[in-house]
């Protein structure tokens, strides 16, 4: 987007707002915003860890905007198939940065959030020419996810799984 | 780079924010990541637990409908029955009044009132799925692509 036309710049701005609005709304209306936050942060804190490599390999700045976009609907992906496909998820879904598994990880939207952070800052490094430092903290953010991933609690397989996992009734019930 | 630093800094700051707003009104992680995760993972047998006519069966566990809020959220998901916004009769719906049963469907917290949920029964009458959803008359799409994926 750097360099474009002011009024192509506005375009773009107006589309992807537009676009996460969309985005947003299909899952709200779903009563779904916990999985919102999940996967969209998880996504874009990876997208921009890849542009911060990229930024490394190339030697040169990387616009953010097509990385953390794509790594939102990469992280996003089985959701759509949902949504679009009304395919349910299946553990082969994993393949789309563990979207399956991550629901049961330690703590998963303290885990997203450390991606996303760690992530805009690996970016933010790359591109002003710290590109050590990028790629440590893009790496940072990958590992923490499959950190996440390697300790996350077994899917439940039959009823009596579900009372073997602490509850948040107290919450609920209060 | 100053602009840069500040975009990041509002972006990570706006992320936060929706994290705590977040947490100060839902659990931090609802039903243990399990709410709503529409993966079909189970394949049991539960005594008092049957399809309905052998069709994927929806069983509803309102929370007690002495709560206003729980009575008006189980009429309404009734009256719409079969209307382009609610669930199909395609599929069976069993409204559960047995808290015995309830509880055996791994919803305790549906027994005590306060969370209402569902179990997908597939045609074969086996258990294929359960979760919490306290908005489950606004999620009739979500229930029948599962209860489609059953049949």
């Amino acid at each position: 987007m750097k360099g474009a036309p002011v009024g192509r710049r506005a375009l773009l701005a107006v589309a992807l707002i537009a676009w996460e609005a969309v985005f947003a709304r299909a899952y709200i209306l779903r009563g779904t915003s916990w999985h919102l936050l999940l996967h969209t942060l998880i996504g874009v804190g990876l997208g921009l860890a890849a542009a911060a490599w990229w930024s490394s390999v190339r030697r040169r700045p990387t616009s953010a905007l097509q990385w953390a976009l794509g790594g939102q609907l990469l992280s996003s992906f089985p959701d759509l198939l949902f949504v679009f496909g009304r395919v349910p998820h299946q553990l082969w879904m994993d393949a789309f940065v563990g979207h399956v598994s991550v629901h049961t990880a330690p703590q998963p939207l303290l885990v997203a959030l450390g991606i996303f952070l760690l992530g805009g800052w690996a970016w933010e490094r790359a591109t002003a020419g710290a590109r050590r430092a990028g790629s440590l903290l893009g790496a940072a953010a990958a590992g923490l996810l499959v950190l996440a991933l390697a300790t996350h609690a077994p899917l439940p397989t039959t009823l009596g799984d579900y009372s073997s996992v602490p509850t948040s009734a107290a919450f609920w019930c209060r | 780079m100053v602009r840069r630093i500040v975009a990041l800094g509002v972006a990570q700051v706006a992320a936060i924010a929706a994290v705590a707003a977040y947490a100060t009104a839902a659990p931090l992680v609802p039903d243990s990541g399990l709410e709503q995760i529409d993966l079909v993972s189970l394949h049991q047998r539960v005594p008092g637990v049957g399809a309905v006519a052998g069709k994927p069966t929806l069983y509803l566990a309102p929370g007690l409908t002495t709560d206003p809020k729980c009575a008006a959220a189980l009429s309404r998901y009734l009256r719409s029955r079969d209307t382009p916004t609610g669930l199909p009769n395609r599929f069976g719906l069993v409204v559960i009044a047995d808290g015995t049963v309830v509880r055996r469907l791994a919803l305790p917290r549906a027994a005590a009132g306060c969370h209402p949920g569902y179990a997908l029964v597939d045609g074969r009458g086996f258990v294929r799925y359960r979760t919490y959803d306290g908005g489950y008359p606004d999620h009739t799409g979500e229930q029948a692509i599962l209860l489609d994926a059953l049949r």
